[in-house]
């Protein structure tokens, strides 16, 4: 639901606010990793075809003797819920001092707030296979709540002054601050009283809190100058400071610059040129990352021994020097316009992440594990292309399409702590190795032809068997519109980048993988595919990396606009189907080569143990605008 | 105008907000680590030493499976992953790995109670709360719970060392080889006695009821001596095993059980034991065949095994019938010493020396578990097969089966379930630990 208001208050006065409110809810699969064998992906993998795991005519689902859990009981009777409630609100104040006809002087203040409640609740009833007759904690009910509230406000003033000869100033400046206050208390219940799964109904209950307050202050001066628009430059600085880093009141200094050219509308370009768009751009812009909220501190954790309260030492180590990342961005390209029909951009850049912030291990024997340190730097460079055609463009019908490729290679240009690898769950089944010189995303493993040692010039220890970062990608996406039918498509092409399959070695160890008597894969004829990566296991990673590349057909839709006529009330009636990842083409041993065991972390994409897969989705749209 | 006026004063207020400093506030999550060194109240101590008695829990249960799992005591057989039947036995090719987490999970968290207790020993000597008689008491109990953790973390890693020094992060101490380890963990253990001797009759601090019996400095002190007779044990100094043996809690008529433990508990914010599996389950904790097949008629330890109601299980080229059952509940205590192991250590240390009293132990551990005295020859080596044998189903599960193998160079006796399988001397110095 949004609200959007302007209101004219006078002459010089304007106040523009906005505001939207959402509400979602989102139910979700119990899936990913674990040791016991209760999620639905893990227990699938050692349950043959044969299973016979429906419930009886009393709806009661049988013990699955092939896995801790049946994930058909799992997926009934569990919930795992996520409701949100959101506000976001701005508003815009603009009023101007002074206005003549060559210059104007307007102060602008600028606030919003996004505020949300997130409740999220996960149940087991007790009555689950992994929950019941003391296989488990008699039902587990875990609900939290989070409060979060980010505000933020700025303020700043604009001149803008134009010269008879076309050339134009805008400068700025102002300040700006963000406020972000979170707060989540998690309520963990287990030994369920019957079917309730109030965190009080239980006869253990846990409560955890988590509070997460962090300011960040800043204030920026920027000057825009601009001839005739046929060139168009910025330079600009902002200092920005917050709560986050080691030195609270520590501004971290971030210079830009960018210029543009549109060489169309200089004198001497020809008039009525079928190319009517030629722009040289180039832009370098640095920016930072502040550390993670905690990074800074050692905070104990607490625990209970026989209902007394203790404290533990952390995991983390706190960094009392820890600063921002930077990032210095240097892109350059171009924009080419052919006839109204043909569009292209083309841009490469060179982005370094300075002072990379990454959670170093510590020699476990300090008694911690880790500590955020700005110790590395990567390098990202890569090319984008766009391409835009409106290939058929008659009164009835018309077809757009555009084109996108991409392609990134990154590298690790400085690391200030010993090399090491993570992202995966160990070396032999495949992990990614941050080391100088090297890409973050190389996937390493054991194997007989090891080519790198992590630290020292000893022989090689470890095998490079890819990078996980795709060779390139290409998205296709299309309009169509013919009368009042409008038809859209979205295909998208990744090629290469590997993934580290560990579902298929799952399914393998509990002999149920698909192609397990399949042969093929064994270089001497003799195994066949279940057996021989079984028996390279713990020796060559290589039969577990594979590649992830696909072809997906993201989303495609058809939608009719019934033609209204003579209504005042209606003006527009639309009807339409549209699908989401309905067709999916690569050579990956598994259900879906687009998953991250660990999320989006830093340096792991591409681990694969059991996800839930990218779903398939048809929605039935009905818009009507009044 | 009013409201340009109002504008102005809002404008000028925004500034005057944004451009003042920013306050470094605290962490609102919990304690932060420096603020135990200033003047440290007894509530806050007792934080620390709680905190201690959840460490020795935390990772710990990896311990018990990697040992028992290389020692040949009995095999996880689990879907989730491959390394308990592969790496830990050594399957084909494969060599332990030194991220594995079998190997850096239990060395982390044997550390991690070093550097509580670290903690508090900073902590304590910051205090002005608390009498040089309480310090004692804090320092003894530190001290000994270290030097267990050490010797823990020392098993694992034998002749690569462990450090010793580890109490500043970035100023980390060298490796130290196995004996000087062993040295080193019996001179902490002394001190810790020294402190315990001169703490008055009672712990400024509460213990869990885990530690019931040995929750005063008296009577912690016998807990403390029980780890010197093993370290002895270990270290080959037979004579210096026998006196600590002496001032331990050692009671041939007494309950094999008894000991201070670890508390497990599935009461909320508590940590249940999660060396108890349920039993005939698909993932399970099988017992090794040849335990079943040497299995003295008669003997009670054979409640420790139990046959499978659902018959064999196999995985990955293993077959075993009975599930391991030595912790049988959620909430089961695990020891870190028994009067079993003391009595077992006082027949080893006297043997050769007093090989009477090493038959009138080995009788005590016979009798207590339903068998008739031992029979069979007295020479010193038929004398250390019995103890052995005794050793290793008294011990069953609790970690000591491969160390002990490991100090009576047996290791090659161990079985082989798999043409290409390996039996392991020591885990690998873990991944970052440098050198």
């Amino acid at each position: 639901m949004r609200i959007n208001v302007n209101q004219r208050v006078s002459d010089r006065f304007d106040i523009n606010m906005t505001s939207n409110f959402l509400h979602s809810s989102a139910d979700r699969g119990f899936f990913n990793n674990d040791n016991s064998g209760t999620t639905m992906g893990i227990a699938l993998t050692s349950t043959p075809s044969w299973a016979q795991l429906q419930p009886n005519d009393k709806g009661i689902y049988p013990s699955n003797p092939y896995a801790p859990s049946n994930f058909l009981e799992t997926a009934a009777l569990m919930t795992n819920n996520e409701t949100v409630n959101r506000f976001i609100g701005g508003g815009l104040a603009t009023y101007r001092l002074f206005s003549t006809d060559h210059s104007s002087l307007k102060a602008i203040i600028r606030g919003g707030v996004d505020f949300y409640n997130l409740y999220t609740r996960a149940i087991w009833p007790n009555t689950l296979q992994f929950q019941r007759d003391g296989n488990g904690l008699n039902g587990v009910s875990v609900q939290g709540m989070t409060r979060n509230m980010n505000t933020n406000i700025a303020a700043f003033l604009v001149y803008n002054h134009i010269l008879d000869n076309g050339l134009s100033f805008n400068t700025s400046a102002g300040v700006t601050q963000e406020n972000f206050d979170q707060n989540t208390i998690l309520g963990t219940s287990s030994n369920l009283i019957g079917v309730q799964t109030n965190l009080d109904q239980a006869g253990s209950r846990t409560t955890e809190q988590f509070r997460r307050p962090q300011t960040d202050k800043g204030f920026f001066v920027q000057e825009e100058i601009n001839f005739n628009d046929m060139v168009v430059a910025t330079v600009g600085v902002r200092g920005d400071k917050s709560s986050n880093n080691g030195d609270v009141n520590k501004l971290y200094y971030y210079p830009k610059a960018n210029m543009a050219i549109n060489l169309q509308n200089f004198d001497f370009w020809p008039k009525g040129s079928m190319l009517n768009l030629l722009k040289l751009r180039v832009a370098y812009g640095e920016s930072g990352n502040f550390a993670r909220f905690g990074a800074k501190s050692t905070i104990m954790t607490s625990t209970i021994v026989n209902g007394t309260a203790g404290v533990n030492v952390p995991g983390l180590l706190g960094n009392a020097d820890v600063g921002p990342e930077r990032q210095k961005e240097l892109e350059f390209g171009f924009d080419v316009g052919i006839t109204k029909h043909i569009g292209l951009d083309v841009t490469h850049y060179i982005k370094s992440v300075e002072d990379l912030l990454l959670n170093a291990d510590l020699p476990t024997s300090s008694g911690f594990g880790e500590r955020v340190t700005n110790a590395a730097e990567l390098e990202n460079r890569g090319w984008e292309v766009g391409l835009n055609l409106a290939i058929i463009n008659t009164s009835n019908l018309r077809w757009d399409a555009r084109f996108g490729w991409w392609k990134n290679t990154a590298k690790v240009t400085r690391l200030d702590v010993p090399a090491f690898t993570s992202g995966g769950f160990a070396d032999f089944l495949g992990n990614f190795m941050i080391k100088e010189g090297y890409s973050p995303t190389t996937i390493i493993g054991v194997g007989d032809k090891p080519n790198v040692t992590l630290n020292g010039e000893g022989d090689p220890t470890l095998q490079v068997f890819g990078n996980a970062e795709p060779d390139f990608q290409l998205s296709w996406s299309n309009m169509l519109s013919w009368k009042n039918i409008d038809f859209n498509m979205v295909w998208h092409w990744k090629q290469g980048g590997k993934n580290i399959n560990l579902s298929s070695l799952l399914f393998d160890l509990n002999e149920n993988t698909h192609d397990f008597d399949d042969k093929g894969l064994d270089p001497s004829g003799q195994l066949a595919n279940g057996p021989y990566r079984l028996s390279q296991l713990g020796a060559n990673t290589g039969p577990y990396v594979e590649d992830s590349g696909y072809i997906r057909m993201r989303e495609v839709g058809l939608y009719y606009n019934i033609p209204i006529k003579n209504s005042n009330v209606i003006e527009r009636v639309r009807i339409g189907l549209s699908g989401n990842n309905l067709i999916n083409i690569f050579d990956y041993n598994s259900y879906d080569p687009e998953v991250s065991n660990f999320g989006a972390n830093e340096f792991s994409t591409g681990v694969e143990v059991t996800p839930f897969p990218s779903s398939k989705r048809w929605d039935f749209h009905v818009n009507v605008t009044f | 105008m009013k409201l340009t006026k109002l504008f102005f004063i809002i404008s000028l207020f925004s500034l005057a907000f944004v451009g003042c400093e920013i306050d470094d506030e605290p962490n609102p999550n919990g304690s932060s680590i420096g603020g135990f060194n200033q003047n440290a109240s007894k509530s806050e101590l007792q934080t620390l030493v709680t905190g201690i008695e959840d460490l020795v829990r935390q990772d710990f249960g990896f311990y018990y499976d990697a040992t028992a799992i290389m020692g040949r005591e009995y095999y996880f057989f689990t879907g989730s992953d491959p390394r308990y039947t592969g790496e830990l036995l050594g399957k084909g090719d494969s060599q332990l790995d030194n991220a594995g987490f079998y190997g850096t999970r239990p060395y982390q968290g044997r550390f991690r109670t070093i550097k509580n207790a670290n903690v508090l020993l900073d902590a304590v000597k910051n205090s002005q709360q608390v009498t040089a008689e309480e310090a004692n008491g804090y320092q003894g109990f530190a001290k000994t719970m270290q030097a267990h953790e050490y010797l823990l973390a020392l098993n694992l890693q034998y002749e690569n060392g462990i450090r010793i020094d580890v109490a500043d992060p970035d100023k980390l101490g060298p490796f130290v080889e196995y004996n000087a380890a062993l040295e080193a963990i019996q001179n902490l253990l002394e001190e810790a006695a020294g402190h315990l001797e001169s703490a008055g009759a009672a712990f400024p601090f509460k213990l869990s009821a885990a530690m019931a019996g040995f929750d005063t400095p008296d009577s912690f002190l016998k807990f403390n001596h029980a780890l010197a007779a093993r370290v002895a044990l270990y270290h080959g100094n037979k004579s210096e095993a026998i006196l600590h043996l002496a001032t331990s809690f050692m009671e041939f008529s007494g309950d094999l059980n008894a000991g201070p433990a670890r508390y497990y508990s599935t009461a909320g914010g508590d940590f249940a034991n999660n060396l108890f599996r349920p039993q005939d389950q698909a993932d399970a904790i099988i017992v090794h065949p040849s335990y079943i097949t040497d299995l003295t008629p008669g003997d009670d330890r054979a409640a420790k095994m139990v046959e499978r109601p659902s018959g064999s299980l196999s995985l990955d080229g293993l077959t075993g019938t009975h599930d391991a059952w030595v912790f049988t509940s959620l909430d089961a205590p695990i020891p870190y010493i028994r009067n079993e192991e003391l009595i077992l250590i006082y027949a080893e240390a006297n043997v050769g020396t007093d090989n009477n009293a090493a038959v009138d132990a080995i009788n005590t551990i016979r009798n207590a578990h339903g068998i008739s005295d031992y029979t069979g020859g007295t020479s010193e080596s038929e004398l250390m097969d019995e103890i052995m044998h005794q050793r290793r189903y008294s011990l069953f599960g609790e970690g000591h089966r491969w160390v002990d193998m490991r100090r009576w160079n047996r290791l090659g006796e161990l079985p082989i379930d798999r043409t290409d399988d390996d039996v392991w001397v020591q885990m690998p110095r873990p991944v970052g630990e440098g050198n």
